[in-house]
This record gives C-alpha cells, sequence and structure tokens, in this order.
C-alpha cells in the first residue's frame, strides 16, 4: 500500500468529520509531483518608484544597491533588477497609470477605453499573464483554486476599472480583487466546506484535528513506556518511529481543509479602510493631507493578505496569486513620512502629482520603502515556510514585484520592476540586468515563462515583443 | 567451533581454525589452484536459502538475484556477543542480543485481524503468505511504514461500527465505566501483555476526546490509538538477567515470538494463558502448547509456507521462459506447479504426518493437466477441471528435489542451471556453508562461459578443470548436474544434443556425502536421511522465528535441538525441537 494513500487516508479522516472530498485530489498531485510545480506570486506597489534612489551603481553581477535596492538586501542573491525595459505603450489608449496598469500584466497595446471614468481607463485586450500560464502551465495546475487576486485599497480616481485590477481572464475581463482578507481567507477555505465556514463546521474541523492528535499523543507515551525497558540498541529504531510520529503531527497541520493547519488559525478580522478620496477642483489642489491616517490599516490588511497568502501556499489552495497594495491612482494616506512634518497624514498618489521637490522625492522614496519592508519580510516568511513538496514555500515561487508607471510622472519606460525566485525557478539572482537598446516588460515575461515549464511562450503584439530575455535563468 | 564457545561473526574467525582461513584468503589472490574452502570471507548464511540464481543470469555462486532475496534476516538487534559474559562451558550462550522486534507486515496484518476479526483487515492491503519471504531483511521502521500501520489502525476502528456491541459488549451509548471495561480487555489483548493501569489511563484520555462527539467515536478512536500504538507493532525480547548474565525472556515475550514463529500472528488465548500464568516457562508445558498448534490448521499452513519460503517457491511467479523453446510456460502453468508443491507438503507434513526425509524420496504428488504432461503421466479422471489429483511419479522422481516447480525456478530462460540448482541444494536444503561469488575481475569470463554454444555438463566440465572456478565451483556444481535430467521445465529427459545425459558424480566430503551417486534419485535417497537435511530445516524454522540469518547449523541453538531428535523425525518432530531450542528464550545483556 503506498505511502501516497495512507496519508491521504490518515488526514482525509478529519476531512469527513465535515463531509469533504474533492480537495484530497490536489493533496495528491502535490505528494505526486512535487518536484514539477512551481507558485506564481505577483506583487503591484503604485507609482513607480523615484530613479534617483532606485538606480544602481554599475550593472550585471556587480551592482551597488541603491538606498531603496538597500532593503532588498537580504533577498539579492535571489533577485534579479532590470533597467531598459518599456511597457508596450506605443499606439495604445489611456491615462499614464490606467494604460500602465493594464500593459504591464496583458502585454497587448490597448485599444478601447470604457466610458466615462475620466475618459483613460482603458480595457484589456487579453488575459494577464498569470492567467495566461495557469492555463498553459501543468506546474501551476492542480489545486482547488485556480488563482487568487488580491488588494489592500480600493480607493482610486472615478470608478475606473484599469488601475483597480491587475488580473484579467480574457479581453475585456477584470478579474475582481478580494479587499477584505476575511474574503480572501473564506475564498480559500471556506469554499471547501458544505455550507461555507459556519461554526459548526470549524467545530466539527477542531474535534477531527484533536482527535487525531490524541492517538499520536497516546502513541509517543506509549513510546516513551517502551524506551524505558528497551536496550540501547534499539534506540535508533524508537527515535526513528518517534520521528514518523511527529511527522505525522506536522501533516495534520498542514491539512487544507483546517485552516489552523496551514498556518492561519483565526479568520482574519475585518479591516475598514477609509473611504476619504483626496479631492478637490482641479488636479488635486490642496495638501494631500487627511485627518486619518491609512498606513496602519493598510499594513494590517496587507499582513492578513499575506498570512491567506502563506497558508494557501503551504496546504496548496492556490499557486497563483496577483497581489495588490494599492491602485496606481489610490488616495492610501501615510503618517511619519512627510519630511517636513511627521505628524501630517500624506496621500500617496495625490502628493507625486505636485511639483518636484527635495520633500515631495523624499516622501515617495520614504514610501517606497515601506512598500519594500513588507515585501522583504513576505518573502522572508514564505522562505521560512516548509513545503509538502520539500524545501521552503519561496523555493518552488516566483515573485515579480511590478508598478504600473517607471514614476511620478507617468513614463511607461525604465520599469522598475524587480524579480524574486526561490531556488527551484532556477533564478540567476544576484545580478542587476541592463539592456542594450530598449526591451519590452513582455520580454521579461516571455523569460519568465521558462520557471513554469513555457519555453516558447509568447506575449504580445508582433511589434511588442521581441524575444525572451536570456541569463535569468538557468 | 566448540559449543559454549562465544560466537564472532566476523570474518577473523571463522569456524575451521583463523590460520588456515588466512593462508587461503592469501593464495586466492595470488596463486590459482583450489582456494575456496567455503569459508572465505564474511561468514553469512551457511545455512540460508541461497535460492535461485534467477533465470537468465549466470547462476553466480553465492547471490541470490532472484527477487525475494535469499538468506534470512530481518533481526532488529545487532548481533554480536558479549566477550565479557561469564561463560559456562556445558551451556548455549546466547548470540543475540536484548532487543525490540518490528512486526513485519504480514505479522502486523494478521495481528490487527486476531485481535478485531476479518472486518478489521484492510482490502486495499495485498499481503498473502503465498509469496511471504523468509527473512525479513531490510525491514527498517520508517516514515511510510509508520503510517501505514496507523491507517491500518483506523480502518481495523471504523470496522467496529457495525458490530460495535458483539465486540465491546457496550451499548452504543455506554458509559466510561463499559469503555473502561472493554478497553483493559482489549489493550490486553492488542498488546499481548498485561497492561498497567497508567496506560490504560492514558487510553480513557483518547476515549475522552473521542467521546466528546459520542460514545462510540470515543470507544473506537481508543481502539485505534492502541492499534496505532509501539507495542502494537513491536514485540520485546528484553526478559529477565539471570545470574549467569543472560537475559532470558518472560513467558509473555516467549508466547509471541512462538507464535509469530509458528503462524505469523498473534498468541491465541490458550497460548497466552499458559503464558500469564508462568506455566510456559515449564519446557513441559511449551511443548504441550506446540503440540496442540500443531494440530490447528492454520498452524500447519503457516508452518508449510514457511517452508515454501524458505525453498523460495514463491520466485517462480513473475518468472519467464523462452517462448519459443517452451511456449506452454504461462502463469497458468506456474500456478500449478506451486500448487502441486504446496498440495505435496500438505500431504508429507501434515495428512500423513510422514518422516521429514519423504520431502525428498516420496513420489506421491498431485497433477492437474499441464502437470501431467511435464511428468509424463496420465491425468487421472474425475474431479473439477484444473484440480490437482493425486498420482504416483514414475521412478525417475523423488520429493521435492525433482518437483517442476523447484526445476523450472532453477534453471533460465532458456537452458537449466547446474549453478543455481547446484546452489539450491548445498544452501536452501543442506545448509552447507556459503560459498562466495566469484569476483568482478571473471564477470567477463563467465558470460562469455554462458554464450558458449555447449551443455551445462560441458560448461561445469570446464570450470571444473579452470581455476579459480574450480575451488568454488567443486563445492556445488556436482550437485546441479546431478539434476540434469530434467530440463528447465522439470521435464525428464535422458539425452541431450542427442547424447544420453550422464548424471554421475563424484562427492568429496561435501557435508557428509561421499562417493559415486548415479542420478538425482539416488542423491535424494541419501540426502533424505543425511542428518544435514533435518538439520537444515531445523535450522530454518528456529531463523525464521528470530530473524537470525547468521545462525548456523553447527550453533548449539541448532546442533542441541537436532541431537533431540528421534530418528526418522516427522515434521512435527523438527517443530516441537525447534520451539524448545535455547534460540528463542535467551538473549545477551548489553553492558551499560
Amino acid at each position: 500500500m503506498s505511502y501516497k494513500i495512507s496519508r491521504r487516508r490518515f488526514i482525509e479522516g478529519t476531512a469527513g468529520a465535515v463531509g469533504l472530498a474533492a480537495f484530497a485530489n490536489s493533496f495528491e498531485a502535490l505528494a505526486a509531483a512535487p518536484s514539477d510545480m512551481r507558485r506564481l506570486l505577483i506583487i503591484q506597489r503604485p507609482v513607480g518608484t523615484v530613479y534617483e534612489n532606485w538606480w544602481p551603481q554599475g550593472s550585471g553581477m556587480n551592482y551597488t544597491a541603491s538606498r531603496i535596492l538597500m532593503k532588498f538586501q537580504a533577498h539579492r542573491e535571489r533577485m534579479i533588477g532590470f533597467r531598459g525595459l518599456d511597457l508596450p505603450s506605443a499606439g495604445g489608449v489611456g491615462g499614464g497609470h490606467e494604460r500602465g496598469s493594464v500593459l504591464m500584466l496583458t502585454g497587448l497595446r490597448t485599444r478601447e477605453l470604457y466610458p466615462g471614468n475620466g475618459g483613460d481607463d482603458p480595457k484589456a485586450e487579453g488575459p494577464s499573464i498569470d492567467q495566461l500560464w495557469v492555463k498553459d502551465s501543468s506546474a501551476l495546475q492542480g489545486p482547488p483554486i485556480a488563482s487568487l487576486q488580491l488588494s489592500c485599497d480600493n480607493r482610486a480616481d472615478t470608478p475606473e476599472v484599469s488601475t483597480r485590477h491587475m488580473s484579467y481572464s480574457g479581453r475585456h475581463a477584470p478579474m475582481k480583487p478580494y479587499y477584505q482578507p476575511r474574503d480572501a481567507y473564506e475564498r480559500v477555505f471556506g469554499t471547501l466546506m458544505p455550507g461555507g465556514m459556519t461554526p459548526g463546521n470549524m467545530d466539527a474541523l477542531a474535534a477531527a484535528r484533536a482527535q487525531k492528535q490524541s492517538v499520536l499523543d497516546f502513541a509517543l507515551a506509549d513510546l516513551v513506556r517502551l524506551r524505558q525497558v528497551a536496550p540501547a540498541s534499539a534506540r535508533e529504531q524508537l527515535d526513528a518511529h518517534e520521528a514518523a510520529i511527529r511527522e505525522l503531527e506536522k501533516e495534520l497541520d498542514a491539512n487544507p481543509t483546517n485552516p489552523s493547519g496551514c498556518g492561519s488559525p483565526e479568520a482574519p478580522e475585518v479591516v475598514n479602510v477609509s473611504t476619504h478620496q483626496d479631492r478637490g477642483a482641479g488636479a488635486y489642489p490642496g495638501d494631500h493631507t487627511t485627518p486619518e491616517r491609512d498606513d496602519v490599516k493598510h499594513d494590517r490588511i496587507a499582513q492578513l493578505h499575506f498570512s491567506v497568502i502563506r497558508a494557501a501556499f503551504r496546504c496548496d489552495l492556490t499557486r497563483v496569486v496577483t497581489f495588490q497594495f494599492s491602485p496606481g491612482t489610490n488616495h492610501v494616506s501615510f503618517g511619519d513620512l512627510w519630511p517636513p512634518d511627521p505628524t501630517a497624514f500624506k496621500i500617496h498618489h495625490t502628493t507625486s502629482h505636485d511639483p518636484d521637490s527635495p520633500d515631495m522625492l523624499e516622501f515617495l522614496t520614504r514610501v517606497e520603502e515601506w512598500y519594500a519592508d513588507r515585501v522583504v519580510k513576505f518573502l522572508t516568511d514564505l522562505n521560512t515556510d516548509t513545503d509538502m513538496a520539500g524545501g521552503t514555500i519561496l523555493d518552488k515561487t516566483l515573485v515579480p514585484y511590478v508598478t504600473e508607471v517607471g514614476a511620478r510622472y507617468h513614463n511607461w519606460d525604465n520599469m522598475p520592476f524587480l524579480v524574486f525566485g526561490g531556488a527551484s525557478t532556477g533564478i540567476i539572482g544576484g545580478q542587476f540586468w541592463q539592456s542594450s537598446g530598449r526591451r519590452s516588460t513582455n520580454d521579461l515575461w516571455m523569460a519568465c515563462a521558462k520557471v513554469f515549464g513555457l519555453p516558447d511562450f509568447v506575449l504580445g503584439d508582433d511589434d511588442q515583443h521581441t524575444t525572451a530575455i536570456t541569463g535569468l535563468f538557468k | 567451533m566448540k559449543p559454549g564457545q562465544p560466537h564472532e561473526r566476523t570474518p577473523a574467525n571463522p569456524p575451521k581454525g583463523t590460520a588456515r582461513g588466512h593462508w587461503i584468503l592469501l593464495s586466492w589472490l595470488l596463486l590459482p589452484g583450489p582456494a575456496c574452502s567455503g569459508s572465505l570471507g564474511p561468514q553469512e548464511n551457511p545455512g540460508a536459502p541461497v535460492g535461485a540464481a534467477g533465470v537468465g543470469s549466470g547462476g553466480f555462486g553465492g547471490t541470490a538475484t532472484v527477487p525475494g532475496g535469499g538468506g534470512v534476516g530481518g533481526s532488529t538487534g545487532v548481533a554480536g556477543n558479549n566477550p565479557a559474559q561469564p561463560q559456562d562451558p556445558g551451556a548455549c550462550n546466547p548470540t543475540l542480543p536484548q532487543r525490540v522486534v518490528l512486526l513485519n507486515d504480514l505479522q502486523h496484518a494478521n495481528s490487527v485481524g486476531g485481535v478485531l476479526g476479518e472486518p478489521a483487515r484492510d482490502p486495499e492491503l495485498q499481503l498473502s503468505d503465498d509469496t511471504k519471504a523468509f527473512a525479513s531483511k531490510g525491514l527498517v521502521v520508517s516514515t511510510s511504514l509508520v503510517h501505514e500501520r496507523m491507517d491500518q489502525g483506523e480502518f481495523a476502528a471504523a470496522s467496529l461500527e457495525s458490530r460495535f456491541t458483539d465486540v465491546t459488549g457496550c451499548p452504543l451509548t455506554g458509559d466510561a465505566a463499559c469503555a473502561r471495561g472493554f478497553l483493559e480487555r482489549f489493550a490486553e489483548t492488542a498488546f499481548r501483555r498485561p497492561v498497567a493501569s497508567a496506560e490504560i489511563d492514558d487510553v480513557m484520555k483518547v476515549f475522552e476526546v473521542g467521546a466528546k462527539a459520542d460514545f462510540k467515536t470515543g470507544v473506537k478512536l481508543a481502539v485505534q490509538a492502541l492499534l496505532s500504538a509501539p507495542s502494537f507493532t513491536y514485540r520485546t525480547e528484553i526478559g529477565q538477567v539471570e545470574p549467569s548474565g543472560v537475559a532470558r525472556l518472560t513467558s509473555i515475550e516467549l508466547a509471541s515470538e512462538l507464535s509469530y514463529m509458528l503462524t505469523d500472528a498473534p498468541p491465541d488465548s490458550e497460548l497466552y494463558a499458559a503464558a500469564k500464568s508462568g506455566a510456559l516457562s515449564s519446557p513441559d508445558e511449551l511443548t504441550r502448547q506446540v503440540e496442540r498448534m500443531l494440530a490447528l490448521p492454520a498452524v500447519q499452513e503457516s508452518l508449510k509456507k514457511t517452508l515454501m519460503a524458505a525453498w523460495q517457491i514463491g520466485n517462480i511467479f513473475g518468472t519467464v521462459k523462452d517462448p519459443g523453446l517452451f511456449p506452454q510456460y504461462n502463469a497458468a502453468l506456474q500456478s500449478s506447479m506451486y500448487r502441486e508443491t504446496d498440495a505435496f507438503l500438505q500431504a508429507v507434513l501434515w495428512t500423513r504426518n510422514a518422516p521429514v526425509s519423504e520431502l525428498l524420496t516420496s513420489r506421491e504428488s498431485f497433477v492437474d493437466t499441464a502437470l501431467a504432461a511435464i511428468y509424463g503421466v496420465s491425468v487421472p479422471s474425475g474431479g473439477a477441471a484444473g484440480e490437482l489429483k493425486p498420482v504416483t511419479l514414475p521412478a525417475e522422481r523423488a520429493g521435492m528435489l525433482t518437483q517442476a516447480s523447484l526445476l523450472s525456478l532453477l534453471s533460465r530462460t532458456d537452458n537449466t542451471s547446474v549453478v543455481a540448482r547446484g546452489l539450491f541444494v548445498r544452501g536452501a536444503l543442506l545448509c552447507l556453508p556459503k560459498v562466495q561469488s566469484p569476483p568482478e575481475s571473471l564477470a567477463g569470463e563467465i558470460m562469455a562461459l554462458l554464450e558458449a554454444d555447449m551443455t551445462e555438463r560441458e560448461r561445469a566440465d570446464v570450470r571444473a578443470t579452470t581455476s579459480p572456478c574450480n575451488g568454488c565451483h567443486a563445492q556445488f556444481d556436482q550437485f546441479g548436474l546431478l539434476l540434469e535430467t530434467y530440463d528447465p521445465l522439470g521435464r525428464h529427459r535422458e539425452q541431450l544434443d542427442g547424447e544420453p545425459i550422464d548424471t554421475s558424480v563424484s562427492l568429496d566430503n561435501l557435508g557428509s556425502f561421499m562417493g559415486t551417486f548415479a542420478d538425482a534419485v539416488t542423491f535424494a535417497q541419501a540426502a533424505s536421511t543425511a542428518p544435514e537435511f533435518t538439520a537444515c530445516l531445523t535450522r530454518n524454522l528456529i531463523a525464521y522465528g528470530t530473524g537470525d540469518d547468521a545462525l548456523f547449523t553447527t550453533d548449539c541453538q541448532v546442533s542441541g535441538q537436532v541431537a533431540q531428535l528421534p530418528p526418522s523425525p516427522t515434521m512435527r518432530d523438527v517443530v516441537r525441537a525447534a520451539s524448545a531450542s535455547p534460540a528463542l528464550t535467551y538473549r545477551t545483556v548489553e553492558t551499560p
């Protein structure tokens, strides 16, 4: 009898408690071909970067990190930076943040606008990269949830669509993200349970888990007694037995039917984001302050979303996630970061429209650093979590870090993208890639496709890509 | 080696004199010449059933390439003696240490069925004693093994659902007192030993967790815990240390050991009761229990399968032969051959309670149409199609050695195998000391010899007149040559390539065999009463029970029991003698 089957049964017993069945397939798939699986996590922060504090000295393997890049130092060896990548914006329609948002993951020239919405809100002409890959790559397939879309804040200029969406399932088909981590949590775990995550279901899950644990506890107690009478020569054998029981304990923890087992013991609380929008006559007049700071809640939401992503990855409930901190045209306010007055709560996007000043550039740089800190922590956490397929969760995960414009002046060239990859992705990290001539961001996606077993993948209109960038992955 | 001497299983101490062994080792390496004393190198498995060298292989000496492996093993302790122990020259000092023994997969599954009945067995398991291994070598506790067994425990507990009150004696909504009463009894049965009340307290904690759902769940969860516990999946051989410094197994431990040896299953209630009362410590009671068990069909079946495992008869399944030469060799024929041997053993060992010598001499066997063609007899009439019917085989047959199963198994795809057959007789049948495999450097020459267009006899002649081949092959080729009048399917033949087959061999101090033997039948007659044969049977049984693949027929644990056998012993006699061996009862104690 195969180990696979027995493992499933022991853990399925917990699922049986709440009448589940379907998830077992993904669990089986994971056990069956763990070495082939991969994950994709695309993270977007808004409003580009501040080039003065972004570009490194030098390029290739010997670059000297800039102020903002230094934030990522802990992950330098698994990171690639890029200089000379342009969004495929030529001949398209839509405003700066808006067009950029659509182009960054779909790679297709925008042609149509949504009515209203400021007249600069383009539609997507095709699926986004995450949706293309999850459809074609077996490395990304298997889990019950094909992909997950998350965002920390919904506020944007106008009801525009483009800046609020990273993922598109097809042409003109935006995939709405979950804003509340609670909703994401219930999506990830609740759909597995008939009736959803009712208290009754959760109680049954907890009870089943306790039952399994009691069986293991008894075995361990028995083992203690056996050790007391056994000769020393039996120690190795009994140690191995104990290790096996403890491994089964850990697997109970990783039970995909049980959120606490996946590292998410409680459902996230609901976080009510401010609805304040920075309005006024004209283009963002005023000082862009708000009486209520958003960054604490913004951080909280991000952390809660991250914990859902971690749990979903740990239990292989999904392998594809697009995560947006906020839309390019956001209204998220930050305290502590405005140099002249740390007590002021300054709104990110609207402040970026002010004329250049040292304070404004410093503020934007600090916001970049704020987002960088959170991304780094999340990468570190992913690199701590054990993957049931072997290694850490990060090992098999590719994490492109993107933004919808180059900098505050809404340019679509010199996109400050980074790509992080775990060991199994084959990433040739520690380099800052520099193009000779202009290259399309599509060329980067084409290179990344290799990680997912799609070496011949092509993205974009014929004049919007050349070839996959080489030298990024083994 | 004298009885009572510490028995060290190291290459430095071959049984036949250290100095000579070393000289011979050197001469083997440096000079051509008769060099194979049979005592070279590590003393592995001299009595082990070496088994067929594998259909299609060259039949290298000593290697068992047949699936299922050769040799006996599986003891989980470290074999070896403590030289600091006091020695009593008259005593038979133990060679196995105190240890904790993992039940093998068959035994574990039988234990589940034994304590909770057939419905408790997981049908996904496909364990059959038809193909049980003689040696549990390589059985180590691993994550997957622990998980599989816990899984079986869960399945067994779930099987209580439909027969809860019958099994537990408690109503569906009983109370903790009823649960405890049942679990106390069940724990003792499952653990095969008395269970302390602190252990039951722990079991009741599991009950309470499950009882939060309902009473039945509580009891089932506790049952699952007991079946998932190490005390279920291991048995101990720790015993109590006697003044002489050796450990003597307790009656409780002996009952388990004995039961798994004879039945691959836990002790039945009578054996357990005798152990619990301490009565089993008396040799008379032990003998009484063994005799009682020998009358049980399940025990007879298990012992028969143990012998078949020792001779690796089960390996016949899945072997292939050249379909151009042997189109009739298919799964159905293999099955018939296997069943013939099974029926033959059943008849000799149990139905007729015949002397074990008949294993090598009896011509009473069982055939169906396919086997009748092999043996050149007419099929007896009556009975259902495919059923094996009793026949008397022709005079060219004599017991196991000339049975189709063995002869087919010990052949290559397109030819017989003198080497495989020879090694089988030497090792599995007679427990003569093992012969070393040929060195890698000779692999090319061996292949060339196999590929040459020669009869097996001609090859044997080449080996007999070539150094260094003759050194080792002289130890077993002759046995194989005796069987050349049986083709790769076991059919009798007088001629090969138009030439009459000469099976006459001259045995020169191979074991107790001396002189000329005209053919297989003559040899089988002699072997049937040779001391090696009975000693080998005895040794194999003891080794199966203790998992001690390093046991020699010359060890006091075997020879002492053989000495007690009556003349013309039956299988019952052999089992009684083996069961009484000190190999089962005494263990060395580690120095702290």
